[in-house]
């Protein structure tokens, strides 16, 4: 959301000023107050502004007051500032506080605790670290930092791994450079105000920024979200615009036109896809062997071609520099790769576009900010029966029309030429899809014999296909006894992996020598056996975000048991069915007997990607019933036989 | 300078001459050396020359054949260097799979690194040198590089083998050494002898001169020996040596601990404010130990560890007085702070140093050197010794954990080093005590109270979560750890005692939908949910190594679950008790029913050992049988039901 605007400030920040702790501040509370934290961020603040010198300085103050209430805090009073290779730090100071009886003791750091250390010849950083740091003191630093190159105001975090009373920023902008500020996070401002200023370097104005967050809570993750960076309260900042002497004289870009066309224009961009030269054979024995009425089969052989002949370095890029290299080294990363595949779909005559996004790592885009640097991901696009159609070269396992999870990440742009491009959406058309069958003969002795198949769809076909060909047939056979050890196998069939138009299959036969336990004239065992869920994916009792499984997905476990002579059935589990709201997910459970056979069938179906953070405590209940109902097992009896059961 | 560059043009066409004659091509390895190898060393030549005390120079040539991605690492330079020593001539090549050579290294493809940023101060640094252009694989690589030193407190170690998935076709350690200076060395895992002759590059000097060829890459296999065990290595060592204006020697671990004494002498000047409130801290004290208590704890309470490696290969601390100012310094820092402290109550104590890590092997003490990386300080107290981690804000006195005990430290005392052994932790120390109570309704659901007591190394991960995790965060911790299906956690508190073996004691009360599986009119009772153990890996090829079960083995696990049975449940038959009894270890577990009560009670106790290759099949017997017995399940049925079964 663009931040620029005028509001009135409800609450008043608190003044703090470095060296002067009170008595109260040791005293002082975070709300809600975390009394376990290890340390609390009592106050803490930046004020840039732009300064006239040889050049213009962007001149940023940093200031923390620190309470440390833990020895596991300690990490809290040493700092590391990266300076870069120009940037420069003016005036350091640091200060440990104890309260002692009463009475404020001070220990002020000396320059023989400030180091500057050269990481790399353009990286250089300094390190500084407070002296008579124990449990309970405060600690403070304040330190300026200057660089003549920044235009763009620093990122500002409100929110950290320790809870914060008040967190606040301040700058005073230059109307030569115009900022577009960005706020992430879950937390609202307490203090949201922009207000122009005569403030000058010449005659220009600028604007005065001002944001603060009060009582923001220590930042905890949760398993199933994108990356951590994408739910942190945070603002950063763009720049939009640069002018000089009042006239707007060079333009960033402030919204999406501005994004596409800067694409449009750049060398490593647009260039590199217009066509493929390297590939001029390709495209004309494609043309040769398929015929044209038959677009998608045209599609899907240049698709095979890049993604088998080319290797992707598991980089990720928008830009591409050296294509020629990159086909001499059959390695490159992501816009390498697909840069050659829209250029071999518009040699083919096709009309292929890139699709920029940002992968799920790199997080989230916000289709209301024209931002260049939220994207770091480019794969190909089509439009096939008037249908968004989207190929990614680097992943050698995933369908047509299939990105790899990794991409699957809300939406992306479609770059097109004349102010056309547009926001295509990401949600995966494929599920996560796995069907079990098994078949398998019970012996009197507790012994099942028979075969176990697994067969993959969407997703689950693409991850499994992707292991079988990096573990290979052995390494896969070998993992699988060590994640079955009830398993006695006494063969594996993989079907041919390589083939992407037939579903994987793995097939076992195999004997559970301990599949029913037996005691005395009883038999027990789970229907599902050590296939089913054991254990709750959701443990916490609450959730503040989002559950992101990226996909939907689909579990189906169907069985055959064949019961030994002699032995009837005393219990089976009952039928049960659940779904979960706005058409979330099901599960379906049934066990049935027919005549010495039992069949059993389980499925779990998620068909959402995403579940707001309100659904999350229906999500839970939903995998609890089922492993309740998974942990449930059938009794057999030596007795009567089967047919007198009936 | 045209003659400088002359010069260079001349060594250059030298290496061009000399790599014609050499061919890399990878069809030339034999199928033997690529098999479970990542990478094939071809060549390593290792030339060590000492020329006086204060000068010596190592040169490298390593040519090694990269076969897939991960061993792409090894396709990168790393040379360390610091404030005594300098990298110069470092060269490469890459050579595609035929052996034809592709691209030479140029300047811009080495950085110049700082050593490690989470050192807080650090003057050493790296070299890093990398090929810009990545080749299909397999490719080749080449390296040649120089490091002369002024510091030669340690000689270099030879290991060419120092991956499991690494083969060496050859490799050559040369070690040249004035006659005035003989080197000091150990030999292990070597079939080849050593030859000795006169030097060609000391005037009188020896050449000592090691080799091997053609060891094929080792297969990994669980509880196998640690790598430099297995692997053919020459360990040396200095005579005597001078660093700035420091002599020293390694001929005795004597004089190994004297150089550090007297590197370290007369750094231990206190404040007199300082030496006032170490009297006045310790003024109701009337025993060592207990002096020693209260100075330990007033570190604890008031230093910090930070990581500074400066000056003389980091073996010099900076003085007690500045510790005194500013409450933080590294091990030699702390140590030696205590050190000064402990003096001004007249209580003598030594600094020890160690091979510290939880996984490091022990000093070879045939060979005395500096093979150590931390310092801590040794109390003696007539029979006891008092050992105090000075970098730790949390070990109680005496306890050292797998981080410094069970191995062999050197004692710096003024009259010289002397070698000792810090304690060893047996299973009696290393305990896991759970009881617990469950009460199970008819559904399976259960409310559940647990109580463990961890003792010795067995409650060091617990001493983080203590300290390091707010309520919150131990919480989610314990939820996780947890070895149940699904429950909710209601309560939960740790409790510490610090002691020589320190203990932690864990309580946690929790409920579950599922503690047990109801089916019609049957109950499936687990027994054992919360320690149930795993199986030992399979083996899916002869087993070659022996079986080595380390010190972690060291412990005893006791669990006592008491259940309370729901209304008119009863077992529908009796488990019989289990008892093993192995060289590997003991174990029992037994049900007993009084009532309505259920007593489960469970013992495993291992000990570490060295054992055969043959004897994994027991081993993997014994771990199997002993998560067979720990998954047992008791059937319980209700008994009205029981009564009128059909017929």
């Amino acid at each position: 959301m663009p931040l620029i605007s005028w509001s009135q400030a409800a609450v008043k920040p608190p003044e703090v000023r470095f060296g002067q702790v009170t008595v109260a501040d040791f005293a002082l509370k975070p709300v809600p107050n975390d009394t376990t934290a290890e340390a609390v961020v009592l106050y803490e603040s930046v004020e840039t502004e732009f300064e006239l010198g040889s050049y213009i300085n962007m001149v940023s103050t940093y200031f923390s007051r620190i309470r440390i209430n833990k020895k596991s805090g300690y990490g809290q009073a040493t700092l590391t500032v990266e300076l870069g290779n120009s940037g420069k730090i003016r005036r350091l100071e640091g200060m440990t506080y104890l309260l002692k009886d009463g009475q404020i003791v001070r220990n002020k750091m000396d320059k023989d605790a400030i180091q500057i250390e050269e990481v790399t010849d353009d990286n250089h950083i300094q390190k500084f670290t407070l002296p008579g740091v124990e449990e309970g003191c405060i600690i403070e630093y304040r330190y300026t930092w200057v660089s003549p190159q920044a235009r763009t105001l620093s990122s500002w975090n409100f929110q950290h791994s320790i809870p914060v009373i008040w967190s606040d920023f301040k700058a005073t902008v230059s109307n030569y450079y115009f900022q577009q500020a960005i706020l992430t996070g879950y937390l609202p401002l307490t203090i949201n105000e922009a207000k122009p200023s005569s403030v000058s370097l010449r005659s220009e104005g600028s604007w005065q920024l001002h944001f603060a967050m009060a009582n923001v809570p220590a930042f905890r993750d949760e398993p199933f979200i994108t990356t951590p960076r994408d739910y942190m309260a945070r603002v950063e900042f763009e720049l939009a615009s640069a002018t000089a002497s009042g006239v707007r004289s060079k333009k960033y870009f402030g919204n999406w036109e501005d994004v596409d066309n800067k694409l449009l224009k750049s060398d490593y961009f647009v260039d590199q896809y217009k066509k493929a030269p390297y590939f001029r054979g390709v495209a004309s024995n494609i043309m040769n062997e398929v015929s044209a009425n038959d677009t998608l089969a045209r599609v899907k052989a240049a698709y095979e071609f890049v993604r088998t002949t080319m290797t992707w370095n598991e980089r990720c890029s928008l830009y591409s520099m050296q294509l020629k290299k990159v086909l001499d080294l059959k390695k490159g990363d992501v816009a390498d790769l697909n840069f050659m595949l829209i250029g071999l779909l518009r040699d083919l005559g096709l009309v292929a576009n890139p699709l920029i996004l940002s992968t799920r790592n790199h997080g989230h885009v916000d289709e209301d900010v024209g931002l260049l640097r939220n994207f770091n991901y480019v794969v190909a696009h089509l439009t096939l029966g008037g249908k968004d159609f989207v190929l990614d070269a680097t992943d050698r396992f995933v369908k047509p029309g299939m990105l790899p999870l990794r991409a699957l990440n809300g939406s992306g742009r479609l770059i097109l030429p004349d102010g056309k491009s547009r926001f295509v959406s990401l949600t995966p058309t494929e599920r996560n899809t796995r069907t079990e069958s098994a078949l398998l003969t019970l012996s009197t002795t507790g012994e099942l014999t028979g075969t176990m198949s697994y067969a993959y769809g969407g997703y689950g076909d693409v991850e499994a296909r992707r292991s079988v060909a990096v573990l290979g047939r052995e390494k896969l056979l070998e993992e699988v006894k060590h994640m079955k050890p009830a398993w006695q196998i006494e063969k594996i069939d993989i079907s041919d992996f390589t083939d992407n138009k037939l579903p994987l299959t793995i097939d076992y036969v195999l004997t559970l020598p301990e599949g029913a336990q037996v005691a005395g004239d009883r038999m027990y065992f789970q229907p599902l056996l050590t296939e089913g869920i054991s254990k709750n994916p959701f443990k916490q009792p609450e959730r503040q975000f989002p559950v992101d499984f990226a996909v939907p997905s689909d579990e189906t476990f169907m069985a055959t048991y064949t019961l030994p002579n002699g032995y009837t059935v005393e219990e089976l589990p009952k039928p049960l069915a659940l779904s979960l709201p706005n058409n979330g997910g099901r599960f379906n459970y049934q066990v049935q007997q027919q005549g010495n056979q039992l069949l059993v069938v389980s499925r779990i179906s998620i068909r959402k990607p995403v579940f707001p953070a309100n659904e999350y405590v229906l999500l839970k209940e939903f995998y609890e019933k089922i492993l309740l109902k998974h942990g449930e097992q059938i009794v057999l009896k030596k007795g009567a036989t089967l047919a007198e059961k009936k | 300078m045209m003659k400088y560059l002359l010069l260079a043009c001349a060594g250059l066409a030298a290496h061009l001459t000399q790599a014609q004659t050499e061919n890399w091509a990878v069809s030339l390895i034999s199928p033997a050396m690529t098999l479970n190898a990542d990478a094939v060393l071809r060549l390593d030549e290792l030339n060590y020359t000492v020329r006086s005390p204060t000068d010596a120079v190592l040169r490298v040539r390593q040519v090694i054949t990269i076969l897939n991605e991960k061993a792409d690492g090894k396709a990168q330079l790393v040379v360390p260097y610091d404030k005594f020593s300098k990298v110069t001539d470092i060269e490469g090549a890459i050579f595609d799979a035929s052996g034809k050579q592709v691209k030479r290294l140029k300047q811009a493809e080495i950085t110049d690194l700082a050593y490690a940023q989470d050192n807080y101060a650090d003057d050493s640094r790296y070299k890093v040198a990398q090929f810009s252009r990545q080749l299909a694989y397999p490719y080749t690589v080449e390296f040649r590089y120089e490091v002369s030193s002024r510091n030669l407190m340690f000689y270099p170690t030879w290991q060419p083998q120092d991956d499991e998935r690494l083969s060496v076709i050859h490799s050559r350690f040369i070690v040249d050494v004035p006659a005035m200076m003989p080197l000091r060395y150990k030999e292990a895992n070597l079939t080849r002898t050593l030859t000795k002759q006169a030097s060609t590059e000391v005037k009188d000097g020896f050449a000592y001169a090691w080799q091997v060829d053609t060891l094929p890459a080792i297969e990994q296999e669980p509880l196998a020996p640690m790598l430099a065990e297995r692997v053919p290595t020459v360990y040396t060592a200095p005579n005597q040596f001078t660093v700035q204006d420091y002599i020293g020697s390694c001929a005795t671990w004597k004089d190994v601990g004297d150089f550090y004494y007297v590197l370290n002498k007369g750094r231990d000047a206190l404040p007199d404010a300082v030496r006032r409130q170490v009297q006045e801290l310790v003024a109701g004290e009337k025993t060592v130990a207990g002096k020693v208590q209260k100075i330990y704890d007033q570190l604890q309470k008031q230093a910090r560890y930070i990581s500074i490696q400066l000056g003389i290969g980091g073996w010099q601390t900076i003085e007690a007085s500045r510790v005194a100012q500013t409450h933080y310094g590294d091990c030699k820092a702390l140590t030696n702070y205590t050190k000064a402290m402990l003096g001004v109550v007249g209580i003598p104590a030594y600094e020890a140093l160690v091979k510290a890590g939880e996984s490091a092997p022990d000093i070879r003490t045939d060979l005395p050197g500096f093979q150590f990386n931390h310092v801590f300080l040794c109390v003696p107290n007539n029979r006891d010794t008092l050992w105090l981690e000075c970098t730790s804000q949390l070990s109680p006195v005496g306890y050292l954990g797998n981080f410094t005990g069970n191995r062999h430290v050197l004692l710096i005392t003024p009259e010289g080093g002397k070698l000792v052994r810090t304690p060893a932790y047996t299973p009696d120390n290393n305990r896991q005590r759970r009881s617990a109570t469950v009460v199970l309704t008819p559904e399976g659901a259960a409310t559940v109270h647990v109580q463990s007591v961890y003792t010795g190394l067995q409650q060091e991960p617990y001493i983080d979560v203590i300290h390091g995790l707010t309520h919150d965060q131990q919480r989610d911790w314990l939820i996780k750890s947890t070895n149940l299906p699904s429950f909710e956690l209601t309560g939960f508190g740790f409790a510490e005692t610090k002691a020589t073996i320190p203990a932690i004691t864990e309580t946690i009360t929790l409920s579950t939908r599922r503690w047990a599986s109801p089916s019609g009119s049957r109950l499936f009772l687990p027994l054992n949910l919360l320690s149930a153990t795993s199986l030992a890996p399979v083996l899916t090829k002869p087993r070659q190594s022996p079986v080595v079960l380390k010190y972690t083995y060291d412990f005893e696990d006791t669990d006592t679950i008491r259940y309370t049975l729901p209304d008119g449940f009863a077992p529908e038959y009796a488990l019989a008790p289990l008892s093993l009894d192995t060289k590997f270890g003991t174990y029992q577990a037994r049900a007993d029913v009084q009532g309505n009560q259920l007593i489960y009670t469970r013992r495993l106790r291992m000990h570490r050992g060295r054992y055969p290759a043959e004897a994994y099949a027991d081993y993997a017997d014994f771990r199997k049988k002993v998560a067979r017995a720990d998954k047992a399940q008791l059937v319980l049925i209700k008994k009205e039901v029981a009564a009128v079964a059909p017929k």
